[in-house]
Formats: structure tokens, sequence, C-alpha cells
């Protein structure tokens, strides 16, 4: 037990790494939305954000490839992450805004549920993973490359999806590291 | 030793305050002359203001009018011009618009800078009258696709590295507010060089200034809305809205308050830090009064010249029983004149001077 306890507290350190970089662009997200709406998107959507960001640096830094990850990115890069709890859609009448919660909450409490066990895939992936030094940056762009276009899928320009896959990747790898 | 600047930027917020509201009404010409009169003798009444004032916008104004001006001239003709924007905004920044065109030394960047000082020192009303005009100087050189996409990556970092300089170095939230104050035209700026774009990258850059803007107009607005309803204690429970979703996780709170700093606009770092010390000590201690502390008038002036028509609406300020220039007239003064003009005249306020004596009241008395 004491075992699954520090594994978490490393995936949900990773996790963190990677909100605290993405969390300044936010607001390019626009959540499957569209532009019609004012997004302010809760805490929650950007923790979403972060577990698959994070779901995709860790087989390039440990090496070890997961099929559940793949396809759930691969999916993602479909449809981005939606809403979480807190959403507000201040710019349509509150009926409209009620309906569109309503409408919203079963893919929601899908995504919810999608999103749990990447969590698990990622904490099973830390736990399986050779104790190995982190790989460097650049060993492996397939994956800053899948970050890239995650980001650019869920709203990111393009150059400053590039950057900021660069530096979640860099912070994950040093949090990692620091770890050991 | 009295600082003429400190009370030159006290005679305007004091000047934007009133015609800001006055200005929800339109004025008659004899009425706003009494009104620039009375704001305009209410200076204090020493040496500084018969000395050439410092202003950068002056070299300009001082060109234009006279130069040199005193800091008293100086005044009389911002009074003019601000009482021109809050009535007519769109004729204010045509002759603004006009002077600046003349300027034919300067660059479009220099113009657009010297555009940015007026903003700064409150010569313009309205930041969409600004941006737009800034957009406008822009617009009259032409620009093709390739010299607008440079412009709109220039000002997109611009608007970034303003952002994260006001939210690291605001020591206050009145400094917060200022901070944030010459963004929102470059928000208008922005917007309206995306509007002439059509990729992928500009809509996302569209959304995120959109965002930013949305934001800092909330902020603004809830905070005036909040002082002139005689709250003082409000801001740290605006700042903290939607941004926990379950108080008992510690973790997950620490990282809604990190995006409540970072990933939105809602307060500056040395916020985020004291709210963070609150929130580790966890001793239901109250908190420190430097998360409630604004400068009521400081703030309500700057969201009347951000954007003036927004607020009186909002606050749903009655427009009937108040139609005499000498009813007007007295709104200018303190709530204790207002109470013996009241008492003179043997009847009650009518709901909208009623209205602005409570706010004249809240910010003067």
């Amino acid at each position: 037990m004491e075992s699954n306890h520090s594994e978490y507290d490393l995936a949900e350190e990773l996790m963190e790494a990677a909100y605290y970089e993405l969390e300044e662009h936010v607001g390019f997200a626009d959540a499957g939305e569209g532009d019609e709406v004012r997004h302010l998107l809760p805490p929650g959507f950007l923790e979403a954000l972060a577990w698959v960001a994070t779901s995709i640096i860790i087989p390039m830094v440990t090496g070890v490839g997961s099929s559940l990850i793949a396809d759930f990115v691969k999916e993602k890069g479909k449809n981005p992450i939606r809403r979480g709890p807190g959403s507000r859609f201040t710019t349509r009448s509150k009926r409209d805004e009620m309906n569109r919660v309503e409408s919203l909450s079963e893919e929601l409490l899908a995504q919810k549920e999608e999103i749990a066990r990447l969590k698990d895939e990622i904490r099973r992936l830390l736990r399986d993973a050779p104790r190995e030094e982190p790989s460097e940056m650049g060993s492996n762009p397939k994956q800053v490359d899948a970050l890239r276009d995650f980001l650019v899928s869920n709203g990111w320009p393009d150059d400053i999806a590039e950057e900021d896959a660069m530096r979640v990747t860099h912070s994950v790898r040093d949090r990692l590291r620091r770890k050991g | 030793m009295r600082d003429v600047g400190v009370e030159l930027r006290a005679l305007k917020q004091r000047a934007i305050i009133i015609m800001g509201f006055e200005a929800y009404k339109p004025l008659k010409g004899l009425v706003k002359k009494k009104l620039i009169e009375r704001i305009a003798g209410s200076m204090p009444d020493y040496e500084g203001w018969e000395e050439a004032t410092s202003s950068p916008s002056l070299s300009y104004f001082g060109e234009l009018v006279r130069s040199p001006l005193s800091t008293r001239d100086y005044f009389q003709q911002w009074m003019h011009h601000v009482t021109l924007g809050f009535i007519d905004s769109e004729q204010a920044s045509m002759k603004l618009l006009y002077a600046l065109e003349q300027a034919k030394d300067l660059t479009t960047v220099e113009k657009q800078e010297l555009l940015d000082t007026f903003w700064a020192e409150r010569w313009i009303i309205d930041y969409r009258v600004c941006g737009s005009m800034r957009f406008h100087l822009l617009a009259s050189l032409r620009p093709g696709p390739e010299e607008l996409e440079q412009e709109s990556r220039r000002v997109f970092r611009q608007l970034e590295n303003d952002l994260r300089q006001a939210r690291e170095s605001s020591q206050t939230l009145d400094e917060w507010l200022e901070g944030l104050f010459p963004i929102t035209p470059r928000v208008i700026y922005a917007l309206q060089i995306f509007r002439q774009q059509d990729s992928d990258n500009s809509k996302a850059m569209k959304r995120m200034v959109d965002e930013m803007g949305a934001d800092i107009g909330t902020l603004f607005g809830t905070v005036c809305v909040n002082i002139l309803k005689g709250e003082r204690e409000f801001f740290s429970e605006y700042a903290l809205s939607g941004l926990v979703e379950d108080p008992t996780d510690v973790r997950a709170l620490k990282r809604g308050l990190s995006y409540g700093y970072r990933g939105r606009i809602r307060y500056p770092r040395f916020w985020y830090e004291e709210i963070l010390k609150f929130v580790e000590r966890a001793d239901l201690a109250e908190l420190p009064a430097a998360l409630n502390a604004i400068d009521v008038r400081h703030a309500v002036s700057i969201a009347l010249v951000n954007a003036p028509v927004v607020l009186p609406a909002f606050l749903k300020m009655p427009k009937e029983g108040y139609d005499s220039p000498e009813d007007l007239i007295l709104t200018l003064d303190d709530a204790s004149i207002l109470d013996e003009q009241g008492s003179k005249a043997g009847h009650e306020d009518p709901p909208r001077k009623s209205f602005l004596r409570q706010i004249v009241s809240r910010l003067f008395g």
C-alpha cells in the first residue's frame, strides 16, 4: 500500500509539472466549443489536459510504451478535451446554458472515466519502468511531436504548441530525474 | 511640500468619476460649461499649478495649444477633451487622430506610442475607441498579409509580456489595476488585426486575446460595481470564485490558486503568495488586509475610463426624475452639500439624484 501511495504522488507530481507549464496558455483551448462562447475553463479542465500531456511524455522518458495511452492520445487528437466541473457558458441564455451543460454531462462523465484509466496506466508505467536515467531531450522527438499535435488539436497555435511541448517535456523529465 | 503630480492624478480621478456618471445622460452646453468650471475651480490653490508640467503628453499639446503650458492650463485642456470623450467619444477620437496624423515627423510606431501615453494619462475614454485608433494608424499604412502576420505575432508577445510584468511587479491591488489598464486598448488592436486574417493560428490567438480582454473587463467591472454598492471586502471572494473545486484537497486547491494567478487574469504575484501562505497556515485566521485593500476612487475611475457605457447601465442607474441643470450641478459636490440642498427643497430626492448622492458619499464622503 505504501508503494502505491508513493507512485500516486509521483504521477501527480509529474502531472503538476505539466499543469504549471500549460496554465499560462490554457486560454488557447476552446474545449470543443468553438468561439461563440466565453470559455472560462475551470482548473479541472487544465488538470485533464495535463494528465494527457503527462501520458504522452511518460513513455518517452521511461522507454516503456503503452497501447492504452497510444490509443487514447490518438482518439483525443480527433476529439479535444472537454470542460470539467465548474464550467460556465456566459454568452448564452440561462436556459441554453443549462441545456448545454446537461447535454455535456454524459460526455464529461465518460471523459472522467477515461482520465481515471489514464492515471492508472501512468502509475503502472512508473511502477514497471526500469529505473534508468530519463532519456535526454530530442532523443525521442516523436513524442514531442505527438504532444505538440495534441496541443494544436486542443486549440494551440503551431509555434506556441511546439514551445510548450518542449517546456512540458523538460519539466516532467526534470521532475522525474530529481525523484530518480 | 505638495506634489503637483499627485494632486493632478487625484483631480483627474474626481473629474472622471463625476463626468463618467453624468455622461450617462447627455449634457447640454451650459451644463457642460458649468461642470468644467466647477471641477477646474476645485483645483488646490498653490504655486505648483502655475509651473510648466512635465507630463509626456503635454509636449504634444503644448505645440497644439501654446507652449509651455502650466499644469493648470494642461488640466483645463484635459478637462475639455475628456468632457467631449464622455459625451461623444467618436468625435473626441477623430480630433485626436487628426492631430496625430498631422505629426508628419513621427513614425506609425511613435504615433502608437504617443497614443498609449494619452491613454495612460486618461486623455481617451473607452478602450475600444483607443484600440480602434491604434488600428487605424496601422491600417493607414495598408499593410499586406505578411506585415499583418508579423504585427499580430509581435503584439501577441507584447501583450503576454505586459501581462507578466503586471502580474510580477504589482505590490498592491491598485498597482495591479494600473498595470492592466494599458493592456485593454491593445487587446482591441490585436483583435482587429486577427480579424483581417483567416488562419487557424490567428483564430487561436484571437481566442486567447479575447479571453484576456474579457478577464480584465470582468475584473474592472466587478471591482467598480462592488465599490459602488458599498462593499469593501469583496476582492478575495471574487478572486477565488470558480477556482476551488474541493477545498479539502490542498494540492488541488493550490493548483486552482496557481491557475488563477497565471492561467487567468485575477490577481498578481504578491496576492497569490499571500493567499498561499494563508492556505498553508490553515489556522482560520483572518485574511491579510492587503488582499482586499483597494483605493476606491482610483479603481472606479479606471473602470469608467475603460468602459464608460457599460457600468452605469450594469448598475441599472435610474434615468428618470433628474433633468434640471441645477440638479445636475448639485451632484458635483459632496454629500453634505447635497443633503443641505435636499432639505431646502423640502422634498424627497428623485431616484437618480439619490443614487448619485450615494455614489458621491461613498467615493468622496
